[in-house]
């Protein structure tokens, strides 16, 4: 479960503070789908950058599963990122010199796992997002959507239990998207906890459970 | 994180970045290639010079005025043989001759072949020659680089010197030294003392110096002691001078080659800083992206230590085996002229292959720790960053 | 891909390995003979002229070396008056 009490970040511009979350109050349920729905500017990549744990807040509390993430030392929050987060980032980043299957794996690079149990799960995870048939191209020559795909077998690969994704759909075309959401709804299926920040309307009539989180301004709207 | 995934993600990484090092392992394998010849070429002359030193004596004694050496009499080697200790003396005939005014000296070696020693390496060295004809006509023994410039002048059986008293002396080549002496014999004429003394325009009872020879190593400071006390203006040179010499005749931390490795190393390190300062915001986002994947700091440092290790021992070591063949392999043609190229007779001594470990292993560093500085202190900086900013 | 790579490694491995056997094998004798029976004879390793003389004092980079050479019986150094007036 996730617990957010009273979370801000403020960044420094120049001699300016700018504060990019005001006073966030949230709880997620472990296996619950949430959308993260807001304009441009309105803070929720922020936050979702602060539960994955790439960014720290500049007050307030962050719990998973009791844990309090943002107060982690380094290695500990690494291994957090490596074995419970499984992220989709807006412009893919993948490493465009790599193959699919090698971008894949990056994750599992920094855990204790065999060469055999990573080719093993890369395969699975490269199934599920419906990327197997292109394993060995290089990344660079995929497609958009392609890309995406890679980017979510590689947030799978390693099993994490949250899955998230910053604006998943923004360099999609609309066939894409939807391919995309099918996949998200086949994790939450399996019982993922799925947090997804998007301003595309597309996420206002999903097929499944889920929670719509508005934002605006860096606060919180109002939480179903 | 040592799991076998990690070392064959980092090869295959290495190898899909390929071309990103190879402009720099070109670049390092060009300059460790100059300083390996550099270093090949002086270690392989100093090995030489170092091994003959066997043959040389104890002490020489010189007469010396204003810091420069001159003729002494040979009355003077009666009174150093009359010191207690001193087993053998061998007054030495030598001097420059310049085949041309100004141009193409040689150096001319009187050698006293009655003397046992002189006679012995005289039969090894002429072996066409009938050794009596020799001593009794006028005849020489001349270098290599001797016998390239006499015959590209057409001299090929015999040449006139000209005598400091005017007159021409005819004196025939009786053999050639061979090649491999050439460190030593390449601008050397070798002939009896007196022709010698004849051409130089010595007379009897003068000679260049005295070498001597003192068996009991306790009693060296001792003689050199009376040696000096004998006349005002000697100066004594031990063996152990000349070995030291010799054994700093390149030395590496002066003049040149600390100049060469300055500008060696400011040369790198700009270009360093050049190559990998230009990937910085590409570098920067993969770092970042690494991070936000689960990689700790020390995994980074790790993964980018390892690559650049292998750049450094792949670029080492290439420059090493082609210089080694250049050197050794091709006589170092160009890079041979720095420390062979003094005279204007060409030297075509053969270098004998020796490699000084304990130089290499320097350069090693040298070259190896800001490289490895140059790489890592950037990528610590951004793995310290959180990875949303790393990546932006 | 690293296949190529484990190949290149091989062939460098393979080339530093041929180049210390050479080293190795190497019969210097015949060099060092012939330098022997020459210092033999004329009492003394005198270098050839073409021989470098490089000033051992690193001091010498700001003009403060006034060591001589014990090395060359004949040659003055370069760097001083005598070679001129040798010449």
């Amino acid at each position: 479960m996730i617990k957010i009490e009273n979370l801000n970040r403020v960044f420094q511009d120049g001699s300016d503070e700018v504060q990019v979350l005001k006073n966030i109050d949230l709880e997620i349920t472990d296996g619950e789908c949430v959308i993260l729905k807001g304009i441009s500017g309105s803070g929720k990549t922020t936050l979702l950058s602060i539960i994955a744990g790439l960014d720290r807040p500049s007050s307030g509390k962050l719990l998973v599963d009791g844990e309090p993430i943002a107060k982690l030392p380094d290695e500990h929050l690494s291994a957090f990122r490596a074995k419970r987060i499984g992220m989709v980032f807006q412009h893919f980043n993948l490493l465009e010199h790599l193959s699919v299957y090698e971008n894949v794996i990056v994750p599992l690079v920094s855990t204790d796992i065999s060469k055999d149990e990573a080719k093993q799960k890369a395969e699975e995870a490269m199934r599920l997002a419906n990327i197997s048939h292109k394993a060995q191209m290089e990344s660079s020559r995929l497609s958009g959507g392609e890309k995406q795909r890679v980017a979510i077998a590689r947030a799978l690969v390693a099993d994490p239990d949250l899955i998230l994704c910053d604006e998943p759909t923004a360099n999609l075309d609309r066939a894409n998207s939807l391919k995309f959401i099918e996949i998200i709804k086949h994790l939450h299926d399996m019982s993922k906890t799925i947090i997804i920040a998007t301003h595309d309307p597309l996420f206002d009539a999903l097929e499944f459970d889920h929670r719509v989180v508005p934002m605006e301004a860096g606060e919180i709207i109002s939480a179903e | 994180m040592r799991s076998s995934l990690f070392w064959d993600f980092l090869l295959l990484s290495f190898v899909k970045e390929r071309k990103k090092h190879i402009g720099v392992i070109f670049i390092s394998v060009v300059i460790l290639f100059l300083l390996d010849s550099t270093l090949f070429v002086s270690s392989s002359i100093k090995h030489s010079l170092l091994g003959a030193l066997k043959a040389q004596p104890d002490f020489i004694v010189q007469r010396v005025h204003a810091g420069e050496r001159i003729d002494m009499p040979l009355e003077w080697a009666d009174k150093i043989m009359d010191i207690h200790g001193v087993s053998s003396i061998t007054p030495r005939v030598y001097g420059r001759y310049f085949f041309e005014p100004k141009h193409a000296p040689v150096l001319i070696m009187g050698v006293d072949f009655l003397d046992e020693q002189s006679h012995r390496a005289l039969a090894k060295l002429i072996s066409k020659t009938d050794l009596k004809s020799f001593l009794s006509s006028d005849q020489m023994i001349v270098g290599d680089g001797v016998m390239q410039y006499l015959k590209s002048h057409f001299y090929s059986d015999a040449y006139n010197f000209l005598t400091p008293k005017g007159k021409f002396k005819k004196v025939k080549i009786a053999e050639v030294l061979p090649q491999s002496s050439s460190l030593l014999s390449n601008t050397m004429i070798i002939m009896p003392i007196d022709l010698a003394r004849e051409v130089l325009g010595m007379d009897e009872e003068t000679v260049s110096d005295i070498a001597l020879n003192v068996p009991n190593d306790d009693e060296w400071e001792n003689i050199s002691d009376k040696i000096s006390a004998l006349y005002y203006d000697l100066r004594i040179v031990s063996k152990e001078e000349v070995q030291k010499g010799y054994e700093n005749l390149y030395n590496y931390k002066g003049g040149y080659f600390l100049i060469l490795f300055l500008i060696t190393l400011a040369t790198f390190a700009l270009i360093l800083y050049q190559r990998y300062s230009t990937l910085y915001s590409a570098e920067r986002r993969h770092i970042g992206l690494l991070r936000a994947m689960g990689w700790k700091i020390s995994d980074l440092l790790k993964f980018k230590l390892y690559e650049t290790l292998i750049v450094i021992i792949i670029a080492f070591v290439l420059a090493f085996v082609l210089s080694y063949g250049f050197v050794f392999g091709l006589g170092a043609p160009l890079i041979r002229q720095i420390f062979l190229g003094g005279g204007e007779i060409v030297n075509a001594a053969p270098l004998v292959p020796v490699v000084d470990g304990s130089v290499l292993s320097t350069l090693f560093l040298l070259y190896a720790v800001p490289f490895v500085a140059a790489v890592l202190i950037p990528v610590w900086r951004i793995s310290v960053t959180d990875p949303k900013e790393a990546m932006l | 891909m690293n296949r190529g790579f484990y190949l290149s490694l091989m062939v460098l491995i393979v080339s530093v390995v041929s180049v210390l056997v050479y080293g190795y094998r190497y019969d210097s004798r015949q060099i060092d003979d012939s330098l022997a029976t020459v210092a033999t004879m004329v009492h003394g390793v005198v270098p050839a002229l073409e021989v470098a003389y490089i000033e051992p004092d690193a001091m010498e980079l700001f003009g403060s070396s006034v060591r001589a050479n014990p090395i060359y019986p004949e040659m003055p150094q370069i760097n001083r008056m005598g070679f001129v007036y040798a010449k």
